[in-house]
């Protein structure tokens, strides 16, 4: 096992022990070899499944959402210990996008930092698994670990070596954030951030209006509307979403405020025009806020390249106001708040 | 929809507006006090401030048909909220770029100051918003069509 394995397990598992944390949110790994799950640690021995490596790609931060949706018991004493989480640097914006927002305070969370070189993207890695004949079966006791330019794959004594580039997640390849921002105990030694570019938006940018609505046309109309992308995403905490409210029915005393909280932005039917809603609102939703982690685009089961949205609302937020979340624990909201030398553009 | 749809010669947009009670609205009724002649193709929306304008109500306009949206308030410093009309510049504008972003032309949505003493001022805001909508044609991209 890795140096980083084992430096997350002690950490993880000395928390755990101690009783300093409620239960510790981390990866375990996943029953087809390559891919990590989401875990909850209680117990220190739980805590000793953990894993660490470039599998790694769930954000854990999403989970903590569902420690606000538990409901005690009758009698029951809340437990006011912090929750452990490990995170990576992308990770870390996501923990402190939901400190600077009052979603949990800063004592609220006991966050184990790791620098990353990158995580794979398990399909790609899957498919260039199978193109080179490797035997499934060995996936059981595969290994993975990042070298400079090179992703190494150990399994049973031997080395399979793939470019970093064929295999790693697209968000790595512009993560300026690798090192996390925000942490208790950080694992690992500081990483070179990507420099700050957007090489992954010039594509789009040099096509026309009409050939940009053709290309998204094509990918909204393809969306199933699951709402993955909205319930992986660490900024998306609402009760009731705005795309899909829970209770819609109205009475005859039902009063016009509330009829306005619930109006239907988008029908639930996945037509091209209600996906292009739902992905405008969500778009819009997550406006200053997102933080980029690239989640929404990974667990899109019908592959929308939702981060081409994410990237350009980025850069828009930062070339406009010249605001980015998530990068400390101070409460700052883009959208509430103003300055009265903001730009005045296009307004008649 | 309607013949107009079919031929743009005869083409009569339908813009819906979204205008502030304080400013912009008392700017539409002075125009109109002042029988200052203006299109009619102006569907008005009274809000009580243009910060209460969610911008997925431009969205929904869309889908309901509107060829194109125009929303209106108080000039900057001048709002009756004092502050409300900020928060709508900063929404608005980075909406804007998103629907540019995935194809929409950013002459379907429009946004105004307009102040209650401006009257001629709104009649030549409906004026260009209508010129370029009617350049685009009928918006047929976010309408909801029903499939028989
Ligand atoms: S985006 Fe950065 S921090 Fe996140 S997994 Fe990739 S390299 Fe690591
Ligand atoms: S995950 Fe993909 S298919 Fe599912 S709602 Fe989001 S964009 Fe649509
Ligand atoms: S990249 Fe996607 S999942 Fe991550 S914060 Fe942004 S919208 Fe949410």
């Amino acid at each position: 096992m890795s140096a980083k394995n084992d430096q997350l397990r002690k950490i993880a598992r000395t928390l755990l022990a101690e009783g300093k944390v409620k239960y510790f949110l981390g990866n375990v790994r996943g029953a087809d070899g390559f891919s990590s799950k989401p875990t909850t640690a209680r117990t220190p021995e739980e805590a000793n499944e953990f894993v660490w490596d470039p599998s790694c790609v769930n954000n854990m931060a999403s989970y903590l959402h569902e420690d606000k949706k538990r409901v005690l018991k009758r009698g029951e004493e809340p437990d006011t210990r912090p929750i452990g989480i490990f995170v990576k640097g992308c990770d870390s914006r996501s923990v402190a996008l939901n400190i600077q927002e009052h979603i949990f305070e800063r004592e609220q969370i006991y966050i184990v930092g790791a620098t990353c070189e990158g995580v794979v993207d398990v399909p790609k890695l899957k498919k260039a698994w199978m193109k080179r004949g490797l035997p499934v079966a060995a996936t059981n006791t595969l290994q993975l670990s990042i070298n400079g330019d090179e992703v190494i794959a150990s399994f049973d004594g031997k080395q399979e070596k793939f470019a970093k580039d064929d295999v790693i997640m697209q968000r790595c390849k512009v993560c300026r954030y690798p090192n996390p921002v925000i942490y208790d105990e950080l694992i690992g030694e500081q990483v070179e951030p990507k420099p700050d570019a957007y090489p992954d938006l010039e594509e789009m940018e040099a096509m026309s209006p009409a050939e940009r609505w053709a290309f998204w046309t094509e990918q909204f109309s393809t969306c199933v509307r699951c709402l993955a992308c909205r319930n992986v995403c660490p900024a998306c905490y609402c009760r009731e979403c705005s795309v899909q409210r829970s209770n819609p029915a109205f009475g005859p005393r039902t009063t016009p405020t509330e009829k306005m909280a619930k109006a239907q932005f988008s029908n639930k039917t996945p037509t091209m025009e209600d996906n292009f809603n739902f992905h405008m609102s969500r778009m819009y939703h997550m406006t200053g806020r997102c933080t980029n982690c690239g989640e929404c685009n990974r667990v899109c089961p019908v592959g929308i390249p939702l981060r081409l949205l994410t990237r350009k609302m980025d850069k828009d937020v930062r070339e406009t106001y010249d605001h980015e979340s998530g990068l400390d624990t101070e409460p700052k909201n883009l959208l509430a708040e103003y300055d009265d030398d903001d730009p005045e553009g296009g307004f008649l | 929809m309607t013949d107009n749809n079919e031929n743009n010669e005869n083409f009569e947009p339908k813009i819906i507006a979204f205008l502030c009670t304080w400013c912009s609205y008392a700017g539409a009724d002075l125009a109109g006090s002042a029988r200052i002649q203006y299109p009619t193709n102006v569907k008005i929306i009274k809000v009580m401030c243009s910060s209460r304008i969610n911008p997925l109500f431009v969205l929904r306009a869309f889908r309901k048909g509107a060829d194109g949206v125009l929303v209106s308030g108080c000039h900057p410093g001048d709002c009756h909220y004092l502050t409300g009309n900020y928060f709508t510049r900063r929404r608005l504008i980075l909406f804007k770029k998103q629907l540019e972003w995935v194809g929409i032309d950013p002459n379907r949505f429009h946004m105004s100051w307009v102040s209650a003493s401006e009257g001629q001022g709104w009649a030549d805001v409906v004026n260009k918003v209508i010129d370029d909508v009617k350049e685009l044609g009928p918006q047929d991209e976010m309408r909801r069509k029903v499939v028989e």
